[in-house]
């Protein structure tokens, strides 16, 4: 039965969000028996549809931001508002990050304007971690469970490619139940997965963590709350959690500990808004590195029109890999690397992304051959740049009476060249099976936000140490995509999952030892 | 679903201004005619034509793009900023004589429409377009999208890998 604690309670640990490090987390602690109130922003997503537009609606986080810089100014990146967070859209991807991209200064070094910095994570205990977080996820394609049946999109990127003499190709693991297992059905290849999933395949925040949560006598789930502050008490520690409530008043909840898990927009946003005079550049912040070296990966979306009908749109939507340009070879130009993932797209969607603000005669004879499409997203490794950050916007405030964020972000030339070449890669696969019309989208705004709150070795260098705990204030955690060290060129998700389970028991142990 | 919701829409909008809808399809001479109502029905024909020109499938007939419309002036009646913009960027478009665009040929339509397409105006109804008519089931089924399969179980029986040429 899930617990009400009260306001003044100081012995519970502040959760700010539920998405997949703020659930994780929570679960962690209150099955350990340690009390917990996750203050989630969004509602409760009532009834999951199988229709793109409508839940779209409803997963999205619509609060005003402002995108700067390559950004689009009104959207500058795409996050879900609602228990569970932006789970309940991602697509289930759940790749490990390579060793080789733990340690990126060794190609990004001499890359201009950067602040590239490697993890102060031993790899060892990564690897740990990450099959601690692939068991907790039921990710198919490790741990006995086999991988997911590739669809019509996987089977062109897999014919093409091997045409194209590509070889690492894969449907790839997936937090996506390809047997029934974790109270959770099999995946009927519905097609909806960036929607919610309507048989709850996939793995989300809101249906596994947050829900054994909820078992425990340890954890209290409060959905609509604004997180607008964090007080600290004479003792430099944080002391008191500020939010607006569903009917729109002003909440105080004392706390233990913090853990900000508000997605790395939200974080810093957060930190920065939490000055006092003893933090004047924001709580956390004396390193200056709040809110900076945002990472969002170098993506493109390419979309082609295939000789014959392709189907793209009928079953699991990210469930195709290509992983030959992880590793990266200077002879191409640029340090770093990609990887490849089908993605697939409903109608209207597909008509924004392909050729974005394209119309006329020509465009809708594309679109009339939506059958025929078949589609792929870059997604290369985005080295950390300290001018890419999150501020606050000097006047303008949103609802809650907080200072709206600002989201600026600059392609590196290293990643415009990287974009090039594996534009140029994508258009072999298809064409080798045909295929003459190839079009190359810009970057659709970022799902992947990361960077920053990074952890670092040297407290100069980022805002969290090895464990996520801010190196200046010694109660307060950051436990999500804001604490990559780096992008590395994987989607984050399961790499926010298994920080999240080390960083829990860190607090476990902290505790124990009357350390916190 | 979506279409029972879109008939909803269309049905809210013939309580709250028969007039008007009996008078569109009056089309292009209405384009020509002055009065409160006319300047709306000429803005509905003007736009209609627009989302055509923007997206033609003359194939899926009129229907389609019909219902694109009374989605979009749902939208204008309840947002006074946009009914502002698309009322300010109909007249530009007309260059200031009304019906002035509507009554070019097609290749006269479109090239007018190029020149103003990076337009607030242009753009906006090119997304409330998107939205519109490819959320449209006739249009759906026309270039071959088959929507939500939950209901039949899913794709997994259903040819999600069916692909046979390659």
């Amino acid at each position: 039965m899930a617990k009400v604690f009260d306001n003044r309670d100081d012995g519970v640990v502040v959760v700010i969000g539920s998405g997949a490090g703020g659930a994780t987390v929570s679960r962690e602690l209150s099955s350990a028996g340690i009390k917990v109130v996750c203050l989630e922003a969004g509602g409760p997503v009532d009834r999951i549809e199988t229709d793109a537009a409508r839940m779209f609606g409803k997963l999205t986080w619509f609060d005003k931001r402002i995108g700067s810089g390559d950004l689009p100014a009104d959207f500058p990146v795409w996050s879900g508002k609602n228990v569970g967070g932006t789970t309940l859209h991602w697509t289930g991807s759940t790749p490990r990050i390579p060793q080789a991209e733990f340690a990126p200064r060794r190609y990004f070094s001499a890359l201009a304007d950067c602040s590239v910095i490697d993890w102060p994570v031993p790899y060892a205990e990564m690897e740990r971690a990450y099959e601690r977080a692939e068991r907790a996820m039921g990710v198919s394609g490790t741990h006995g469970w086999p991988k997911l049946p590739g669809n019509n999109n996987f089977r062109v990127l897999q014919a093409g490619g091997r045409k194209a003499g590509l070889q690492k190709i894969d449907v790839g693991n997936m937090a996506i139940n390809s047997v029934l297992q974790g109270g959770r059905s099999a995946c009927l290849q519905l097609g909806f997965c960036v929607s919610g999933c309507a048989v709850q395949a996939k793995w989300t925040a809101a249906n596994t963590p947050i829900a054994q949560a909820l078992e425990t006598e340890h954890f209290e789930l409060r959905p609509r709350s604004f997180v607008v502050r964090i007080e600290t008490g004479a003792d430099g520690r944080a002391s008191e959690v500020v939010y607006v409530d569903a009917q729109g008043a002003r909440q105080r909840q004392r706390a233990r500990a913090v853990c900000v898990a508000a997605n790395a927009i939200d974080t810093p946003r957060i930190l920065l808004n939490s000055d006092s005079s003893r933090f004047p550049q924001g709580l956390a912040n004396r390193s200056g590195h709040v809110g900076r070296n945002y990472m969002k990966h170098v993506f493109s979306i390419v979309t082609a029109i295939l000789p014959k009908p392709v189907h793209f749109h009928r079953g699991t939507q990210n469930s195709g890999k290509v992983y030959d340009f992880v590793t990266g070879d200077p002879a191409r130009g640029f340090a770093g690397g990609f990887a490849f993932e089908q993605v697939a797209f409903d109608p209207a969607s597909l008509v924004r992304l392909a050729r974005p603000g394209a119309w006329g005669q020509e465009y809708a004879s594309q679109i009339r051959r939506y059958d025929h499409f078949a589609a792929l997203l870059v997604m290369g490794e985005d080295p950390a740049q300290p001018a890419n950050r999150v501020t606050l916007h000097a006047t303008e405030k949103d609802q809650y009476g907080m200072p709206v964020p600002v989201v600026h972000y600059v392609d590196h030339p290293n990643s415009r060249a990287m974009r090039t070449f594996a534009q140029a890669r994508a258009r072999e696969i298809y064409a080798a099976l045909g295929s003459r019309e190839v079009f190359f989208g810009p970057p659709p705004p970022a799902t992947h936000n990361m960077g920053t709150c990074r952890m670092a070795r040297r407290a100069e260098d980022g805002v969290c140490d090895a464990w996520g705990r801010t190196f200046d204030v010694p109660n307060l955690f950051v436990s999500d995509g804001s604490l990559l060290s780096s992008s590395g060129s994987s989607n984050p998700t399961l790499t926010i999952v298994a920080l999240a389970l080390r960083q829990a028991d860190h607090i476990k142990e902290s505790m124990r030892r009357a350390e916190l | 679903m979506r279409r029972s919701w879109a008939r909803r829409a269309f049905i809210d909008l013939m309580m709250k201004a028969p007039l008007l809808l009996s008078v569109a399809p009056a089309g292009l001479a209405a384009c020509r005619t002055a009065g409160p109502g006319a300047i709306a029905a000429r803005q509905r024909a003007c736009v209609k034509r627009i989302v055509y020109l923007m997206f033609p499938h003359p194939e899926v007939g009129d229907e389609p793009y019909e219902r694109a419309v009374v989605g979009i002036f749902d939208l204008v009646g309840r947002r006074p900023d946009l009914a502002a913009l698309i009322g300010q960027g109909l007249e530009k478009l007309d260059g200031g004589q009304p019906g002035a665009w509507i009554a070019l040929d097609e290749a006269g339509q479109v090239a007018r429409l190029r020149e103003i397409e990076t337009s607030p105006f242009f753009r906006s109804v090119y997304q409330a377009t998107i939205d519109h008519l490819y959320n449209d089931e006739r249009v759906w089924s026309h270039i071959g999208y088959e929507g939500s399969s939950f209901e039949k179980g899913g794709y997994l029986g259903r040819g999600f890998d069916d692909i046979d040429w390659l």
